[in-house]
C-alpha cells in the first residue's frame, strides 16, 4: 500500500530521502489554518510520525480554512479530529494528539526532527522557539495577517531567534484569515520541513520569505544574526 | 542611496512598495522616517506613537531588527536597506 501512495513522487524523492521522511517525527504546534495543512501535507509526503499540539475545539469560524475539519467536528478537540483524519489518509502513520497549549512545561520528544510553528500568537511562538532551541531542533515558522504572511526557519545555533527577528511584533485582536494564505504559507512550511529532513536544507534559515497574495508578491529578506 | 521596502499590510495603503532615498551621509532612523513622510503621507502615523515605534511594527535595517540596534536612533547609511512591515501573527 505504501509504495502505491508515493509512486508519483519517486522521481523527486529517492529511496533514501523517502526513508528519511519515514524515519522522522515532526512536532506541529497549532493545528489550525497553518498546522492542519502542514500535518496533512507531511502525511501525504510520507512522514513517519507527527505530534499534534492544540488545546482548542473546532468552531464554525474555523471551517473557512482549516482543511482537516468538517461541520460534524464542531465542538470536538482539533488534535483528536486531526489524528483521525490523518490516519484515514495513511494508517501506517504514527501520530499523537496532545490536547494542551504550548507552555514552558511542554517537552518536545527527543525523536523530533523538526518543530513547526503554526501558532496564532507571539507569546506562545517565543515560548516554542525557546523550547526548540533547548532541544536543539530546527523551528519552521509562519504567521499571517489577511492576505499577507511570512515564513522563516530558525536553526538551533546559526540564526537569530524568533524573538529577536520579530521583536516588537503584536497580534491583532481578531486576525483575518482565508484559505489561500494558509495554504500557501503552510505549503512552504511543508516544503522546508521536507528539505531539512532530506538533507536538502534548510533553505529559509537566515532568510525571511514575505508573501503577498493581494498582489502576488514574494519577497526574500536576508536576515543577519 | 537608501533602499526602503514596505511589506505586508502596509502595501494596502502605501505605494510604491520600494523606494530609493538619496542620502549622502548617515542619519538616525527617526530622521529618515520623517523624510519618508513626505514620500508616503500618513506613514508616520502608522509607524509611531509619539516618539516611539508602535507595537506591531517591525523595522529591519540590513536584516536586523532595530530593537537590537539603537531603536529609532539607529544610524542609517548610504547603501543600507530598511524593511518596514507588521508581521502576521495569525495561524
Amino acid at each position: 500500500m505504501r509504495e502505491s501512495i508515493f509512486a508519483r513522487q519517486k522521481a523527486l524523492l529517492g529511496p533514501e530521502e523517502q526513508a528519511r521522511l519515514r524515519a522522522a517525527t515532526v512536532f506541529v504546534a497549532g493545528i489550525g489554518g497553518l498546522g492542519g495543512f502542514v500535518a496533512e501535507g507531511l502525511t501525504r509526503f510520507g512522514i513517519g510520525g507527527l505530534v499534534l499540539v492544540d488545546p482548542d475545539r473546532v468552531s464554525p469560524s474555523d471551517l473557512n480554512r482549516q482543511i482537516l475539519y468538517t461541520a460534524k467536528d464542531v465542538g470536538a478537540f482539533k488534535a483528536q479530529v486531526a489524528k483521525e483524519r490523518l490516519l484515514a489518509i495513511r494508517d501506517d502513520l504514527w501520530v499523537e494528539a496532545w490536547v494542551q497549549p504550548v507552555s514552558e512545561r511542554t517537552v518536545i520528544p527527543s525523536q523530533t526532527k523538526v518543530v513547526v510553528d503554526a501558532l496564532d500568537n507571539w507569546e506562545s511562538r517565543f515560548v516554542l522557539d525557546e523550547l526548540a532551541r533547548k532541544a536543539g531542533k530546527y523551528l519552521v515558522h509562519a504567521g499571517l495577517s489577511g492576505f499577507f504572511g511570512q515564513v522563516t526557519t530558525i536553526s538551533p545555533d546559526a540564526t537569530s531567534r524568533l524573538k529577536d527577528i520579530f521583536a516588537g511584533a503584536r497580534e491583532e485582536e481578531i486576525p483575518s484569515a482565508v484559505f489561500s494564505i494558509c495554504a500557501v504559507l503552510a505549503a512552504l512550511q511543508v516544503q522546508e520541513v521536507v528539505n531539512i529532513i532530506c538533507g536538502r536544507g534548510p533553505r529559509l534559515a537566515g532568510r525571511l520569505l514575505v508573501v503577498d497574495l493581494e498582489h502576488y508578491g514574494f519577497e526574500m529578506v536576508p536576515l543577519v544574526k | 542611496m537608501v533602499k526602503i521596502k514596505l511589506l505586508g499590510t502596509l502595501r494596502l495603503r502605501f505605494t510604491p512598495w520600494e523606494k530609493e532615498i538619496p542620502l549622502k551621509d548617515s542619519l538616525p532612523l527617526a530622521e529618515l522616517l520623517a523624510l519618508l513622510e513626505k514620500e508616503y503621507p500618513g506613514l508616520l502615523a502608522h509607524l509611531l506613537e509619539g516618539k516611539e515605534l508602535k507595537p506591531g511594527v517591525v523595522i529591519l535595517v540590513n536584516g536586523k531588527n532595530i530593537h537590537h540596534l539603537a531603536g529609532l536612533e539607529t544610524q542609517v547609511s548610504p547603501g543600507d536597506t530598511v524593511v518596514i512591515f507588521p508581521p502576521g501573527a495569525g495561524g
